[in-house]
């Protein structure tokens, strides 16, 4: 157990190496989660990654003579990835502001637009910023948008989303009245949607730049260079072109000259077409099987981080409640102290301190080792207390009956004691594995990408929330119901001599 | 299994005293010798449920001594004891007086110089007594040396070759049987075998 734990560490080791780019790796870290036009799963085929950004990144890799290796996170971790070293470089919409270039190097703007409202096509209440006064207004946590929100002297209701869809969803059933975000995002979520309209003028600047480290100065000056080429030689302009976003900020930033977009926005197209198409049964059927292998992908991470936190919650639990009621004082107040912490606070904060407060300190795990030990830690704390009840559930005459026996202390634990106390607690383990099992849904809040996370990808391609929501739940229950049927077996087989 | 508060006793050349004056680790070194050469018969049986009959008396030599090859020598005690045909059984499929059988072939296994009884069998059903009691005889017959507590008086006359009377932790008087039974000087053990007989 403890040998297989070390394997792991070991691999992780291996697999993360800082700088990459040294050895022709690109890292990108982004959250597709979010969705287009930025970068998002295609459609057409899922275990792509397109975008306007994705093809950014692709073009500036290139100019570096770099491959492109990609990295899931979630958007408001960026940043503490990018500073973990988990990846090399951030793009993803992610705005210049003087805080951020305060952690981070920024290169100079790919991109600038502004924030933009959305409203329902019916509202006529709405025409400028300044009619938000009063009203529920969705935008996105942090970001600049947000940030403009949060400056207004005048009353109105501000609800945060982290992603988009939800936000435009939400506002077209009404549970808003507006929703302010970054205009390439109202381009692709709000205009093409036939129950919204765009009102206003863009308001604020909003400069899109690719965020390094601040000690890889050499990678920022590189990427800063790869970028003035790309502006340039109209390359950077294209992209923007096809993918409907090119603006007249962006074209007085890049002092391009004629303003107007030159090329029709394909990409744009093909996304409307695809995003807010009415999908028939059969076709819809034929998508739900093409999801399948992603789904099993997931579920495999879900399985193998699951089960190897379990083995360690186990182990972890044991040792705690022997040490709780068998071992010296400082030990056993030790024992309690862990129980304690790790049970009576949230797992969602464990994860996140593990995974991004420990680095501030010269610890740092990948994000799988990370998952595992807060899984682990977080259920070999209710795991302890499971093993403590089991063990003082068997009657004290069985421990003296072992010694007197001439069995020590430790030995009647382990040959008497304990294999008692385990079929006790199978029951218990096996609902706390199951629970785990669902709670592992968590780590997709550091990057790892299991089953829930590729759920929230598959879900913000295709706005589909309902039918893949149901899948994944679906695959969840199926990988659970083995361990069910394994505990009622063990049940039956451990109670047949106990009657 | 209990601490010693003051005072010695010799056990098989063995002198325990009271953690307190020799320290912690060295009365657990010699506890543990006498432990592992004195065998415990308890009221309630103790055996273990989640080993078979077989099990629960080969663990203890396999544990502490590190041998595997009693198995024989188990399934010999066990008929010795009557349960011969009993050996894959599990505890909970065995009449009381069949557990406390098992658990004196339990303790046998060990091979004890001393057997200890802690009221064998005032835990049983009065027509399974005397099959416990028989198993005991036997053992005297072998020359075990044994120590009964007990209320069978019966028995304890017939079998004893001393016997201690005891009230309230102190040992009031002790003799042979057929001193005790035949001139008892105290008057609370007159008292006693007034009602027991």
């Amino acid at each position: 157990m403890i040998r297989l734990l070390a394997a792991i560490f070991v691999l992780q080791a291996f697999v993360s190496c800082t700088p990459c780019y040294a050895k022709g790796v690109l890292r990108w870290g982004a959250d597709i989660e979010s969705g287009a036009p930025f970068s998002y799963k295609d459609p057409e085929d899922p275990n792509k990654i397109i975008g306007y950004e994705a093809e950014i990144v692709a073009a500036v890799a290139r100019e570096l003579g770099l491959e492109v290796e990609f990295r899931q996170n979630n958007w408001e971790g960026l940043i503490e990835g990018l500073k973990r070293g988990d990846y090399d470089v951030v793009v993803n919409g992610l705005e210049i502001t003087p805080d951020r270039a305060a952690v981070v190097n920024f290169s100079q703007p790919y991109y600038v637009t502004a924030a933009i409202l959305a409203v329902d096509k019916d509202n006529d209440d709405i025409k400028k910023f300044a009619d938000i006064e009063g009203k529920r207004v969705g935008t996105l946590a942090g970001t600049l948008p947000q940030r403009i929100l949060s400056a207004q002297e005048f009353p109105f209701s501000m609800v945060t989303y982290s992603e988009e869809v939800h936000a435009y969803n939400d506002l077209a059933i009404d549970r808003l009245d507006a929703v302010f975000m970054d205009e390439p995002i109202a381009l692709y979520y709000g205009k093409p949607n036939p129950r919204l309209k765009i009102v206003g003028e863009p308001v604020g600047r909003l400069e899109y730049g690719f965020a390094t480290r601040l000690d890889d100065r050499k990678l920022t000056t590189d990427i800063r260079r790869a970028i003035q080429t790309l502006i340039e030689n109209g390359e950077l302009r294209l992209i923007l072109e096809r993918w409907g976003l090119w603006n007249e900020t962006t074209a007085k930033q890049f002092q391009a000259t004629p303003a107007p977009a030159q090329t029709p926005a394909v990409a744009y197209d093909a996304y409307v077409a695809t995003a807010f198409k009415s999908v028939g049964w059969k076709e819809r059927f034929a998508r739900y099987v093409s999801f399948l292998p992603l789904l099993a992908k997931g579920a495999l991470m879900t399985l193998q981080i699951s089960v190897i936190a379990m083995a360690l919650a186990i182990l972890v639990g044991l040792l705690t409640a022997l040490a709780r009621l068998y071992g010296p004082r400082p030990l056993a107040w030790l024992a309690v102290a862990f129980v304690e912490v790790f049970r009576g606070t949230p797992l969602l904060i464990q994860l996140f301190l593990i995974f991004y407060g420990l680095p501030h300190i010269g610890i740092r795990f990948d994000p799988f080792v990370a998952a595992v030990l807060g899984l682990g830690l977080n259920y070999g704390a209710s795991e302890a207390e499971n093993y403590r009840a089991g063990i003082l559930s068997i009657p004290k005459a069985q421990m003296d009956a072992a010694q007197a026996l001439g069995l020590s202390r430790a030995q009647s634990l382990r040959h008497i004691i304990l294999p008692q106390a385990v079929r006790v607690v199978i029951p218990p383990v096996t609902n706390d594995f199951i629970a785990l099992l669902k709670d592992s849904s968590l780590v997709s809040v550091i990057t790892m990408v299991e089953l829930t996370a590729t759920y929230g990808q598959l879900a913000s391609t295709y706005f589909d929330y309902l039918g893949v929501g149901l899948l994944a739940a679906a695959v969840y229950f199926l990988i659970g119901l083995p361990f069910v049927r394994l505990s009622r077996y063990f049940e039956a087989r451990g109670s047949r001599h106990h009657g | 299994m209990e601490t010693i508060d003051s005072g010695s006793i010799e056990i098989l050349g063995t002198t325990l005293e009271s953690p307190g004056r020799i320290g912690q680790k060295e009365f657990e070194k010699r506890a543990q010798r006498v432990r592992e050469n004195v065998g415990m018969v308890f009221q309630s049986f103790n055996l273990f449920p989640h080993l078979t009959i077989l099990q629960n008396m080969m663990v203890a030599p396999r544990v502490v001594f590190g041998k595997t090859d009693t198995e024989e020598r188990a399934l010999a005690l066990l008929q010795k004891v009557g349960l011969g045909d009993k050996a894959d059984r599990y505890p909970s499929q065995l009449s009381g007086g069949q557990q406390q059988r098992a658990a004196i072939a339990r303790a046998l296994a060990m091979s004890p110089k001393i057997m200890l009884y802690d009221e064998p069998t005032s835990a049983l059903d009065p027509t399974l007594v005397n099959e416990v009691l028989k198993v005991m005889k036997q053992l005297d017959q072998e020359g075990m040396t044994q120590v009964v507590v007990t209320h069978e008086m019966r028995f304890a006359r017939d079998v004893a070759d001393r016997i201690a009377f005891i009230d309230h932790g102190r040992i009031i008087e002790m003799g042979p049987p057929e001193r005790i039974f035949g001139q008892p000087q105290d008057a609370r053990l007159r008292d006693f075998l007034r009602h027991f007989l």
